[in-house]
């Protein structure tokens, strides 16, 4: 996939700051390096999300890679193209071998229970139309039982929110592009493999507790239950809202934005449940949804709700142009949360276009 | 001769044509992946070549799945552009003077459409079909056509600076908008096929278009374009016309332009 490294990147457009906190939470809670973690210092729960989503899965164990390398390749995001090759390698396979996977992915000549899944992640992704229940029981057709299904579902929206960011924050392309066969890491690819076997095993899922259930877009992640994933969404979703970089109705506001572009009902009915508990009617917030514009907007919302409708479908370098004219006017914080905020969104409103969602 | 060093022939020959039958796999491996590597660059060119005739979308659809002429009934925006008076003016012109004001006007609108999230449906002589809504769901489709149509008109402006200063005519142009319902998808023959919108909502959009001489003013749009309209957009309202083939008059507004320091209500 050569054309996808010939992609146009910017410039980072946030700053990296060290921040030896994070670097500390880093060491014990994350199972490799994170390199970019500097450019996210200033809105910690992106990194903890990116860290989190790292989590296994437990049916889809032996897809889950190729599935976040079609949705990213997909997305055009040379970033997280980069990383899920480092990733890959990291894994024991070759650049070679990565090579001749990706020209099985691109000529569909993976086992047919593989392709079918890749095929569902990538329409999950493109929600244009998202998969319906023709493509769920083809998926069972193939050996998939409803969880596994749930995790391919969860990984494809994990991609999407990880090219959003990625992308949208043009995060440094780093040491990941530049790996190759040669020198150190070839020689020790097969003690890499080992400990990252090691490190990733998969955690058993519990089923969410009362506690759990509650919370914004608890709707969505109670029709995640069942998998380990349920948990992170929860406690990403929590420590989001929690961030003070911007007000919470904001956010809500860019949730209600992206489920009202994507036609995801239940997840737009939770925005407007969310902004009627900041005091807004339904019938103002019709107004702004139906605008992006509204005199109950703040200056910063006139500018974020605009650009966060273009994050739904987009193409790379027009929407990296697009979020450096928007960082003209955000702090570095603002920023950076309006972008994780929007990815965020995009990842949580996928889901009830693919599962029961009440 | 003992059977030892028939044995040792034997290993070293076999080994020696093992070799050969290795070395030729490696570069029949290499020559397969060249040539693979060679298709793979043509077919990316190829596709970047066809995403000039057809909208992206489209262009990775008929890759995934092949010619589909499924339909799909969309809710979408309908711009029908034309340039007024063109028709007597062609026939004064050279006919590539005339080609290349053409390509000019073509390039020019079709940015100010794609701009506002639109695409070129179809080119029809001088008129330009544009969606708004049909590749991907829009629900902000309306307030995306008509700030297309506001661009198009800023866009003309700037052209007909240019093609005075290089002492040609200028144009002028009609723009119609409607919103409905239609059927998109792949339709014509085995020969020539193209992605459009069938229905009423093309064919009342291009109607509409057609009473801007009428009403001499350069876009209209019918009432369901404006019951989705920020209201910042500044129309006027004209009077309601028969329009062929609907039974109730239709109610049409002019646009005259987009407050921006105006807040929305």
């Amino acid at each position: 996939m050569k054309a996808l490294l010939d992609v146009e990147w910017l410039e980072p457009l946030v700053e990296a700051r060290e921040d030896s906190e994070l670097q500390s939470w880093l060491r014990r809670n994350a199972p490799s390096d994170y390199p970019h973690a500097p450019y996210l210092a200033d809105c910690p729960w992106m990194l903890h999300a990116d860290v989190f989503l790292d989590e296994s899965y437990i049916h889809i164990n032996d897809i889950a890679g190729l599935i976040y390398m079609t949705v990213s390749r997909d997305n055009s995001c040379r970033f997280c193209y980069g990383a899920v090759r480092f990733l890959l390698r990291l894994q024991g396979m070759s650049e070679a071998q990565i090579d001749g996977l990706e020209r099985e992915i691109d000529t569909a000549a993976l086992e047919p229970r593989v392709n079918k899944a890749l095929d569902f992640a990538r329409r999950v992704s493109r929600s244009n139309p998202p998969p319906g229940d023709d493509d769920k029981r083809a998926l069972r057709d193939a050996g998939y039982g409803d969880t596994a299904i749930k995790e391919i579902a969860f990984q494809a929206v994990d991609a999407v929110f990880h090219n959003r960011m990625a992308t949208l924050l043009a995060l440094p392309l780093g040491a990941s592009e530049l790996l190759n066969d040669k020198g150190l890491f070839a020689a020790l690819r097969e003690e890499f493999a080992r400990l990252w076997a090691k490190l990733m095993t998969p955690a058993t899922p519990e089923r969410l507790t009362d506690e759990l259930k509650t919370g914004p877009y608890s709707n969505v992640v109670v029709a995640l239950d069942g998998i380990v994933q349920a948990r992170i969404l929860r406690r990403v979703l929590d420590e989001a809202w929690a961030s003070p970089n911007l007000p919470t109705r904001t956010k809500a506001l860019i949730f209600g934005v992206i489920a009202r572009g994507l036609g995801s009902a239940p997840a737009e009915r939770e925005a407007y449940r969310l902004l009627a508990a900041e005091g807004w009617a339904a019938d103002r917030v019709d107004a702004i949804l139906a605008h992006l514009a509204a005199p109950e907007l703040d200056q910063l919302e006139a500018r974020i709700l605009p650009y966060v409708r273009e994050t739904i479908w987009y193409q790379a370098p027009a929407a990296q142009r697009r979020s450096r004219e928007l960082r003209a006017w955000l702090g570095n914080g603002q920023f950076l949360e309006t972008v994780g905020t929007a990815a965020l969104a995009n990842m949580v409103c996928r889901i009830p276009l693919v599962l029961d969602v009440a | 001769m003992g059977v030892l060093p028939v044995l040792v022939l034997l290993l070293v020959c076999t080994s020696a044509i093992l070799a050969t039958l290795v070395r030729s796999g490696r570069r029949e491996r290499a020559r397969l992946r060249d040539a693979l590597e060679v298709k793979s660059s043509s077919l990316e060119r190829l596709q970047t070549s066809f995403a000039r005739f057809a909208p992206e979308e489209i262009v990775e659809r008929i890759i995934a799945g092949g010619v589909s002429t499924r339909g799909e009934r969309v809710m979408v925006t309908a711009l029908f552009a034309d340039l007024v008076g063109f028709t007597a003016l062609s026939e004064q012109l050279e006919p590539d003077v005339l080609v290349r004001i053409l390509n000019g006007y073509f390039e020019r609108m079709s940015r100010a459409i794609t701009d506002h999230r639109g695409h070129v449906s179809t080119f029809v002589g001088d008129g330009i079909l544009a969606l708004f809504g049909a590749l991907q769901p829009n629900p902000w489709q309306a307030n995306d056509a008509l700030h297309a149509a506001l661009a198009m008109r800023d866009e003309l402006a700037s052209y007909n600076r240019e093609l005075q200063d290089d002492g040609l005519p200028t144009l002028a142009i009609g723009v119609g908008l409607h919103r409905g319902i239609g059927v998109a998808g792949l339709v014509g023959s085995r020969d020539l096929i193209q992605f459009t919108l069938i229905g009423r909502t093309v064919n009342l959009a291009a109607r509409v278009q057609t009473l801007t001489r009428q009403y001499g003013v350069d876009i209209l749009i019918t009432s369901a374009v404006q019951e989705h309209l920020d209201p910042r957009f500044l129309l006027n309202p004209q009077p309601a016309t028969e329009v062929r083939g609907i039974a109730e008059p239709v109610a049409i507004y002019s646009a005259v332009g987009f407050d921006h320091a105006r807040v929305a209500r």
